[in-house]
């Protein structure tokens, strides 16, 4: 979240959430759903797109589906992350019930600033371990906020607030051995993407990275029963959700 | 009728995902010489065996491991050009029950070519041992295809097999194979696609077949259809227009809609007929194995460790009985001339044809010492580790993991090396790795660097030889980079590879390996080797009486026109044809130089005093650079020819190397003469 990015206004911010959470779900974004997802009619859409296409974030030509760029990926995952992250937020720590949160955060996430938001997520990390561990205060976290770490006393959730979204997805190239997903989409076109699904990489399909090699790549994974491996540079086609 | 049938020999096409344990089958069901491995795609060219069972003659055709019949590789044209092209009576598709998924995808293309086939559940046993229960008779219903279970290497079930397929010869109308239904989207266009084109009903391949593939955008189907179609245009038009439509209907490419359809089939089927006893997830041997062999901390030692003991196995072991074979052979060449009465025929019989034929013979040791360890390392599936540890740092110089072992051989001997290469999966990296294999400095040429360097460089020779090993790897790095660059730079070659279960190769196996591959050099490089060893016998002895090599020879005479150009870089046409008799033996170059530098010891090396009065450092230097780069000898370049099966790339490659010699040569000396060396 530190790169900078040219500013975007909320609505776009919705369009790329809306087409992120499409290619998620149906591995496909054409201009049609997305106006359905947004209650929209579809040359606001169109319009919707050819801004962010400007912008480099997506592509899209007459008549086909839209895809996302690398950087609409990163940058629709940043927002969706904050979408998940902010309604956890109020579920969790505040309370609301789902319906509303999810709205609210609708709201919240395009205002809030991502070292707000880093902070809150760490602070709904903190409270949920404040329900299992009752030696926990507040002055813990006012702590942390202040040196940047949890004293040593306390056995704090440390550095890293990961909250796995449910809907967030990763590159495969980034996953960390050891952990397991389903695979939600393989990015970009063509005879690359074509080996990849007939190895077996079709969304859905459950997997396991296994390791790395000592020198860095390429990655190993475990794949509908057999052992595959892979260089980064294809891996980060693949996105994927971590369990 | 009934005679004839019994006399119709029976064409079967065994098909199957590399590592499914299909070569294994065929060598059980043929003796054939094949071989065994599990390093994915080994087989790259389709082999025949025969084999009588149940009183019928079966011709047996093995087909590249393949897990697609896209026509992306080279392997996947081969397997799918013979079924759809040539007459099969049966495919046999040999499936590994461990790795059903996977496996089941080649199985459903396999299916919608129309053609009778068995299924061959291999590796039953293993499977079962996995605690997995497969309900064939529900399983052979949902394919309608009869599905055995086989264990390759016992040769288990192969009978039921070969029994289910003159069934299926027999009676060519008994149910054909039940393709899974695409999307129905897409089955309608596909029909109304075919009511349309319509294409001649006498086309070889299977229509249905050719219009998927169409659908998935595959070229080579397309043309196959415009082949038959009455107006091969409007049949481009159409799929085109049914292509588009599809992909907006869909907004996806059409490739990834299909092959999710056919992951989405296996997934149904295997819920069906698989039921485990217990679940499958546990540590296996394999991953045990893996959890030190590829180590983060103990991986590449180990890997190290395993490629020097390859080497030294190769060269060091084999090389005593190359020795051997070497003395014996020279014994031979003097036995022959000294019972022959002196002249012409005994010249050429001792120094044309034995040492021709001896040239090919000596490598039989290395070869057959490297191919049984190659072998295990690929049977093993060792070999796939070895490419997933190395595949980083030979990226970078735009090689693949695999090319390692090529280019490591390639010290020992440029040879074996260029064999080696054949352990690739594209062609692209075959031909890049065996084009600058040559640029290893194989142990032959040590001899002229020994002999230049204690002559010139003293104490830093050492350091002087290393240099030029040094050079040649930097020269093959800048090589394959411009190669890449130059002939591959469309084909991007992606490194997605599995990495298949560790299995104890069988001895059979290995031997039918060895064995193959080394009679496949001496009667394919062989005879290319003679030829060109009693050419240069005869350059060098005639006319008739001369000395061998010596001035008056041919090549002495023909060897002058080679002066003004080695004067450019120092040299005269003696050191010219010193060089042409290397093409042999690179060994010979340091005898022949004592021959042209005429200090009389004709049989023996040239004298550290004769160098030293016909070579200046930076001149003996260039020669040395020479040796280096110049033409492999002959047999690395029958082997060459053998390997690349072409005499396009070979001749490019022997051009490639003569001008890289003179450029790198004359740069070397220049520069020298520049900074005031002599």
């Amino acid at each position: 979240m530190s790169q900078t990015h040219t500013s975007l206004s909320r609505s776009l911010e919705d369009y790329l959430e809306a087409i992120y959470n499409l290619k998620v779900r149906s591995q496909i974004a054409r201009v049609k759903d997305i106006a359905d997802a947004m209650n929209v009619k579809m040359p606001s859409v169109t319009e919707a797109i050819r801004s962010l296409a400007a912008k480099g974030l997506v592509k899209h030509a007459p008549y086909e589906n839209v895809e996302l760029t690398d950087g609409g990926l990163d940058r629709a995952r940043g927002i969706v992350h904050r979408h998940v992250a902010v309604k956890e937020f109020l579920v969790n720590v505040l309370g609301l019930d789902p319906e509303r949160a999810e709205s609210e955060a609708c709201g919240i996430e395009h205002a809030i600033q991502p070292d707000t938001l880093d902070r809150l997520l760490r602070f709904a990390e903190f409270a949920r371990a404040c329900e299992d561990d009752r030696t926990l205060r507040l002055e813990h976290f006012r702590h942390f906020v202040k040196h940047g770490r949890y004293p040593a006393e306390c056995r704090c959730p440390d550095n890293h607030g990961h909250s796995h979204s449910p809907i967030t997805t990763t590159r495969l190239g980034d996953v960390l051995p050891g952990s397991k997903g389903r695979i939600a989409f393989v990015s970009g076109r063509g005879p690359i993407r074509k080996r990849l699904m007939e190895m077996g990489m079709t969304s859905d399909a459950r997997f396991e990275v296994i390791r790395v090699a000592p020198l860095g790549d390429p990655i190993e994974i475990k794949l509908r029963g057999y052992y595959l491996s892979l260089r980064k540079s294809e891996a980060n086609r693949i996105e994927v959700e971590v369990d | 009728m009934k005679t004839e049938l019994l006399t119709k020999e029976i064409v079967i096409a065994l098909a199957g995902n590399p590592n499914s344990g299909k070569t294994t089958v065929f060598n059980e069901l043929t003796g054939a010489r094949q071989h065994v491995g599990n390093w994915p795609g080994v087989t790259v060219e389709h082999k025949e065996g025969f084999t009588r069972r149940h009183g019928r003659q079966f011709k047996v055709v093995d087909l590249p491991g393949t897990y697609s019949l896209s026509a992306r590789s080279q392997e996947e044209v081969v397997a799918r050009d013979f079924l759809v092209d040539n007459h099969v009576d049966v495919i046999v598709n040999v499936v590994d029950a461990t790795n059903l998924e996977r496996n089941l995808y080649l199985t459903t293309q396999l299916l919608e070519l129309g053609i009778n086939m068995v299924i061959a559940l291999n590796m039953a046993d293993m499977a079962e041992g996995m605690g997995q229960k497969i309900n064939l008779d529900l399983f052979s219903h949902f394919l309608g295809v009869p599905v055995v279970p086989t264990v390759g290497h016992k040769g288990e079930g192969l009978d039921d097999i070969l029994a289910k397929a003159i069934e299926l010869a027999d009676s060519p109308t008994c149910g054909a194979p039940r393709a899974p239904r695409h999307n129905p989207e897409i089955e309608m266009q596909i029909e109304s696609l075919e009511n349309r084109l319509n294409p001649n009903p006498d086309c070889a391949a299977p229509v249905r077949w050719m219009l998927i593939k169409a659908m998935e955008g595959d070229n080579e189907a397309i043309g196959r259809i415009q082949r038959c179609a009455a107006d091969p245009d409007t049949a481009a038009r159409e799929i085109a227009a049914t292509r588009k439509h599809l992909e907006l209907h869909f907004g996806d490419d059409l490739e990834a809609i299909i092959a999710d359809g056919r992951y989405g089939f296996i997934g149904g089927l295997i819920r069906e007929v698989v039921t485990r006893a217990r679940p499958a997830e546990q540590i296996t041997l394999t991953d045990r194995i893996d959890n030190i062999l590829l180590n983060r901390v103990l991986g590449l030692p180990i890997f190290l460790f395993l490629m020097w003991l390859t080497f030294e196995l190769t060269f060091n072991v084999g090389g005593i009985f190359a020795d051997y074979l070497r003395i014996g052979i020279h014994n031979l060449g003097l036995w022959a001339e000294a019972t022959m009465p002196a002249g012409p025929l005994a010249s050429l019989i001792s120094h044309g044809i034995i040492d021709g034929v001896g040239g090919v013979i000596v490598f039989l040791p290395n070869i057959l010492v490297m191919f049984a360890v190659i072998s295990f390392l690929e049977g093993s599936g060792y070999m796939a580790r070895a490419a997933f540890l190395m595949d980083r740092s030979m990226h970078v110089l735009g090689l693949h993991g695999k090319s390692f072992i090529p280019m490591l051989m390639g010290f020992g001997c440029n040879v074996p090396a260029v064999m080696a290469a054949r352990t690739l999966d594209t062609r692209e990296d075959r031909l890049l790795t065996i084009l600058i294999t040559p640029l290893m400095s194989c142990s032959a040429r040590l001899p002229i660097y020994i002999l230049f360097t204690s002559v010139f460089f003293g104490q830093s020779g050492a350091l002087v030889i290393f240099s030029l090993y040094g050079l040649g790897v930097l020269l093959a790095v800048a090589s394959g980079k411009l190669f890449r660059a130059a002939f591959f730079s469309k084909s991007v070659s992606p490194f997605v590879m599995e990495l298949p279960p560790y299995r104890l190769p069988t001895l059979k196996g290995t031997l039918i390996h060895m064995w193959e591959r080394t009679s496949s050099f001496v009667t394919k490089a062989g005879t290319v080797v003679l030829a060109a060893s009693v050419i240069i016998w005869a350059l060098g002895a005639l006319p008739w009486g001369v000395e061998f090599g010596g001035p008056h020879s041919l090549i002495g005479h023909l060897g002058r026109y080679a002066d003004p150009l080695a004067k450019t870089l120092g040299l005269d046409w003696r050191a010219a044809v010193a060089l042409f008799f290397g093409l042999g033996a690179k060994e010979i170059v340091v005898g022949t130089l004592g021959v042209l530098y005429g200090f009389g010891h004709s049989a023996g090396s040239a004298q550290p005093s004769q160098i030293a009065a016909a070579f200046t450092p930076l001149t003996g230097y260039v020669f040395m650079v020479l040796s280096l780069i110049y033409l492999p000898c002959i047999a690395t370049i029958a082997a060459i020819k053998r390997e690349t099966n072409s005499w396009k790339w070979t001749f490019f490659s022997i051009g490639y190397s003569l001008a890289l010699a003179y450029g790198v040569a004359f740069a070397i000396y220049h520069m020298g003469l520049l900074v005031g060396l002599r």
